[in-house]
């Protein structure tokens, strides 16, 4: 790590703890004793080559992967404590994917009901108040008895934002959430976000939109061969000189040279 | 040479044979898809045996002539069954189901019920299997996110897909189904093909009675892919532009 961050006020709980996470494929090694905490509210970029292990490390915060060294600690939980109920988990950690994966057979309501019924045990007509809620907010109330296949590709990510929305997240997580999108479609997205994040949702977004860390990161982090290199108040990492390692520099220089 | 129509009286020969065709392929096609899902799930089984035995099951069915199959059941079984049982199969006996008047079949009919439920069961297996594995991984990942366990995922992501990408495959085997009945009146079962032959025998009017045996399975096999449209026509998502 080149720089601390700047700690913010003690006093706010941490959300997710990651804490000297190793994982390997076979003899490869994706995971690089990876350590990282999120505050509640913090606004986290994580950026970095393909293949550096983003999205592996994402999904160890749901469980969704597994490793063999470290600890990961999600609002207090520990992941590896045999007495969790990884499912119970899983749903208050809301994940958005880089192909939506909106569930095509039911409608966008039914997307947005499905887990809040059999996971949370509410009744249809409390789901559906959650949705409708959650639909306005993304802007897609009139689309609501809709299939995904009739939206566009814009419009299914802000669905699939709504679904993770409706179970009352202590965190989101975005993997690549615009990189399948035509680039006209990338703001509305995008806004959607920043709203949550002003909002003062705890989020970690994996993303190349260098304008959006810019301006709504708290902190970027950024990874190489599954290794935190950087993990920086955004302020500092995208300053004229700032605080970069210099494989995040040249990963940037990259970036935005168009 | 055309040499008229078929007497009205083998008309009736034919149409008693497209009656029985008709039956003996629905009530196979019930039995093969209700077996060909149980297969599809052993197929899929997290226990290697289990899977392994399921496997070797489908590709035996599925690697072999139906006719072998058939004359499996109707000679093959019959000699190995004890005399008393087969005695009891073969008697005009009436169970359960004497209140509807529905006599107990004759050996051909269960053997060849048999024969061409098993056959079509193991291509069905497939069909489901490949529904399965067409629904994308991610919708796997979506699901698990979201916190539902796997049955959950099961019963309500990946099994409704499935089906719905494996039903126009699925119509296309009960059409097969039809057509394979064919082959048992190998075994001496008195459906469509077996009563052409018999008033071919008869009248020497080959042209008359293996034509309208034709027009017989094209009409069932349409009769199959119009009701299958129908029934999906509403059940399927609507697709293209906004309602
Ligand atoms: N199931 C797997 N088996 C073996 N290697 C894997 C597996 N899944 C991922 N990998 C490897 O792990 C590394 C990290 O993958 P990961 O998807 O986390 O990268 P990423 O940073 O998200 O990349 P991208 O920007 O392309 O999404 C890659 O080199 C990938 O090939
Ligand atoms: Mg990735």
């Amino acid at each position: 790590m080149t720089a601390p961050a700047d700690e913010p006020p003690a006093d706010v709980p941490v959300v997710i703890d990651i804490q000297g996470v190793s994982k390997w494929y076979g003899a490869f090694q994706v995971l690089n004793d990876c350590a990282l905490s999120v505050r509640r509210g913090e606004v986290l970029v994580i950026c970095g080559p393909s293949g550096s292990g983003k999205s592996t490390l994402l999904k160890t915060v749901n469980g969704l992967e597994a490793f063999q060294q470290g600890a990961v600690t999600v609002d207090g939980v520990r992941l590896d404590d045999p007495k969790v109920d990884l499912t119970r988990l899983r749903s208050r950690v809301g994940m958005v994917f880089q192909h939506f994966e909106l569930f095509p057979h039911l409608t966008v309501m039914q997307n947005l009901t499905l887990a809040q019924v059999k996971v949370l045990g509410r009744s249809q007509a409390e789901a559906q108040a959650r949705g409708l809620i959650y639909l306005e907010r993304v802007g897609l109330i009139d689309h609501r008895d809709k299939r995904p296949a009739q939206l566009s590709g814009g419009q299914q990510q802000r669905v699939a934002i709504a679904r993770a929305l409706c179970m009352d997240p202590v965190v989101m997580l975005f993997d690549e959430p615009t990189s399948s999108l035509d680039p006209e479609m990338v703001a509305e997205v995008l806004d959607v976000m920043a709203g949550l994040a002003a909002d003062g949702m705890t989020m970690i977004c994996v993303t190349h939109e260098m304008g959006f860390a810019r301006r709504v990161a708290d902190r970027v982090v950024f990874m190489d061969e599954g290794r935190i290199l950087d993990d920086a108040p955004a302020k500092a990492f995208f300053a004229e000189g700032g605080v970069r390692s210099p494989r995040a520099d040249a990963f940037l220089n990259r970036l935005l040279r168009y | 040479m055309f040499d008229g129509f078929l007497a009205p009286r083998y008309i009736g020969w034919m149409i008693d044979g497209l009656g029985v065709t008709l039956g003996l392929s629905a009530l196979a096609s019930v039995i093969a898809l209700v077996l060909g899902f149980v297969l599809c799930v052993l197929r899929l089984s997290p226990s290697r045996p289990v899977a392994g035995l399921a496997a070797a099951w489908l590709s035996a069915f599925r690697n072999t002539p139906l006719l072998v199959q058939l004359f499996f059941w109707y000679f093959g079984v019959s000699a190995l069954l004890p005399d008393s049982l087969m005695a009891w199969l073969n008697a005009p006996h009436r169970i359960g189901v004497e209140a509807f008047g529905a006599p107990w079949p004759p050996f051909e009919m269960l053997a060849g019920l048999l024969g061409l439920s098993l056959y079509s069961a193991a291509f069905m297996a497939e069909e489901f299997r490949a529904g399965i594995y067409s629904v994308a991984p991610g919708q796997t990942a979506a699901g698990r996110a979201l916190g539902m366990t796997s049955t959950q995922i099961w019963i309500s992501i990946i099994l409704p897909q499935a089906v719905r990408i494996a039903r126009a495959p699925l119509a296309g085997q009960v059409m097969n189904v039809v057509k394979n009945s064919s082959l048992t009146m190998a075994i001496g079962l008195a459906e469509l093909s077996y009563a052409a032959r018999q008033v071919e025998t008869e009248t020497f009017q080959a042209f008359q009675a293996f034509g309208l045996a034709t027009l017989f399975y094209i009409g069932a096999v349409a009769l199959i892919g119009g009701f299958s449209q129908l029934a999906w026509g509403r059940s399927s998502p609507p697709t293209g532009a906004a309602r």
